[in-house]
């Protein structure tokens, strides 16, 4: 069957003439033939999607697979002073319970070194978290495990550093995270084992107060500053360094009013009364985090 | 602590006026400070010597004295706070004491009889110990009646101190000689018996003092 072509020819203006034109369609027989072969594509199209979803979920997760850390040496709790590096030890491994044989229980390893789908290969990497590890200088030996056995565990370590400003008394935990990726792409059952560690300092012995000597007696005129001379006749057991403050107590002098000039200061501070009359002031000595102690 | 007390200190114990005739009272007051704000406040009591001891204290910073001799003169003076706390005894700016007189033709004491429209030179002297006091402006005034020498210059009896000298300034006197000198013209239309005041005031104020002389017009 012979085609024909349509033509439109449009005129712009007196010079300028646009021709467009255009095939036929296909006969009824065209159509009906490129129907069929449309069906049979999708069709193939379809099949291959399906195969392509069932090889996806073919790698299902290994239901009794899973990594393990198991702590020896030192204990996972105790008590460090400050300035300390503990070395911890501990095994990593992949647990594999039952290693069962054969394809259709989705094992990584069935064996030692043998799995249902290569590459057979776990890597188990370690995160460490808590409250004082920014200070550990160690981040661990290694940093990361690769098993290709379930059967032969590794050895590693976790070094942590106590701060040397830590307190007496005080207790810190860390963690470390080990977290398992089979290199196959299949899940364990359990792809993350935590290391737990708490570490606490000495108990703090019980405080002695500082004692302070408020000097004097004093006197003066009024109107006038008089000096306050005072000591420190104990500093305490405290760590923190000792601050002073001068109040007054108690005066008397009449209608006037006493003040006090440089209350911080254990040698230097002055306090001036306006009118005459008697005055007591107070000496108190902090141990920085500590107890208190007053003198008069 | 003990606080003890300070007694004030005497700043100044001032004289309201430093040149003066003899008898003429002058007024002193006195300023104190003290390191107690409180007894600043409250205030201070005085104590005066004149020249005879120390008086009891009183709550007035002022007292008046009038000296009998010519020459410089001073008084002495402590202050108390209210918790008895006294100052050192303090001097005061010395005053100077003057003698001054009238001298002839007029004497103090009586009724000098002129003439109505009469020219009267009116001369005083004014000095201690025989030193002549020069460099003053001695203000006059003639008032009707017999007053007081201490008469008020505004008084409404004044009279215009008419001079006839053209070298005499408007009531103030000039020196000449040793002297100070005026001349002063009897109002013309006085009557007879009727008497005028004249009043000089060496030192121009009344402060200075004041002496006097009496006119009589004759019959």
């Amino acid at each position: 069957m012979a085609r024909r072509r349509k033509t439109w020819r449009f005129r712009l203006d007196d010079a300028t003439t646009l021709e467009v034109s255009a095939a036929d369609g296909p006969t009824e027989k065209q159509v009906r033939r490129r129907g069929r072969w449309s069906l049979i594509l999708g069709t193939l199209l379809a099949a291959l999607m399906v195969v392509a979803v069932a090889s996806a979920d073919q790698l299902e997760a290994d239901a009794d697979a899973a990594v393990e850390a198991v702590p020896h040496g030192n204990s996972a709790s105790a008590t460090q002073s400050a300035g300390t590096t503990v070395a911890y030890d501990f095994s990593a491994q992949i647990v594999n319970t039952p290693p069962n044989s054969g394809a259709s229980d989705n094992d990584v390893f069935e064996t030692a070194g043998t799995c249902t789908t290569a590459p057979c290969a776990v890597t188990v990497t370690i995160t460490r978290s808590g409250d004082w590890l920014a200070s550990s200088p160690d981040a661990g030996t290694p940093a990361s495990f690769s098993f290709t056995s379930y059967l032969a565990p590794q050895d590693g370590t976790i070094r942590v550093t106590v701060p040397s400003g830590m307190p007496c008394g005080t207790t810190k935990t860390m963690t470390a995270a080990l977290s398992a990726t089979a290199s196959n792409g299949r899940a364990l059952s359990s792809s993350s084992f935590n290391l737990s560690y708490v570490i606490s300092t000495p108990a703090c012995a019980a405080n002695t107060a500082p004692t302070v000597d408020a000097g004097g007696p004093y006197s003066g005129d009024e109107g006038s500053d008089i000096g306050l001379n005072g000591a420190t006749a104990s500093d305490g057991d405290g760590p923190g360094p000792l601050s002073y403050l001068w109040a007054i107590d108690s005066s008397s002098v009449g209608t006037g009013s006493c003040s006090l000039t440089n209350a911080t200061s254990l040698t230097l501070a002055t306090i001036k009364c306006t009118d005459n009359g008697t005055a007591t002031v107070k000496l108190t000595a902090t141990e920085a985090g500590r107890h208190r102690i007053r003198q008069r | 602590m003990t606080i003890a007390n300070v007694p004030p200190t005497i700043a100044s114990l001032t004289p309201n006026v430093t040149n003066v005739l003899v008898g003429q009272n002058v007024t002193f007051t006195g300023s104190a400070t003290d390191p107690s704000g409180v007894d600043t406040t409250a205030g201070f009591t005085w104590s005066f010597d004149l020249g005879s001891g120390y008086g009891s204290f009183g709550t007035s910073n002022q007292v008046t004295a009038s000296f009998a001799t010519c020459g410089s003169h001073t008084i002495d003076a402590k202050a108390r706070d209210k918790d008895l706390g006294v100052s050192d005894p303090f001097t005061s700016s010395a005053v100077s004491i003057f003698d001054a007189q009238f001298l002839p033709p007029l004497k103090e004491g009586i009724y000098n009889a002129v003439q109505k429209g009469q020219v009267v030179p009116v001369k005083i002297s004014v000095g201690c110990a025989g030193v002549f006091n020069s460099d003053l402006s001695p203000a006059i005034q003639l008032y009707t009646g017999d007053q007081a020498p201490d008469v008020d210059p505004s008084d409404p009896t004044a009279a215009v101190t008419e001079s006839v000298s053209n070298a005499d300034t408007s009531g103030i006197m000039r020196e000449v000689d040793g002297q100070y000198i005026y001349n002063l013209r009897v109002p013309s239309t006085a009557t007879a018996n009727a008497l005028f005041t004249i009043v000089v005031r060496p030192f121009g104020t009344v402060a200075g003092g004041s002496m006097k002389v009496v006119l009589k017009i004759r019959k």
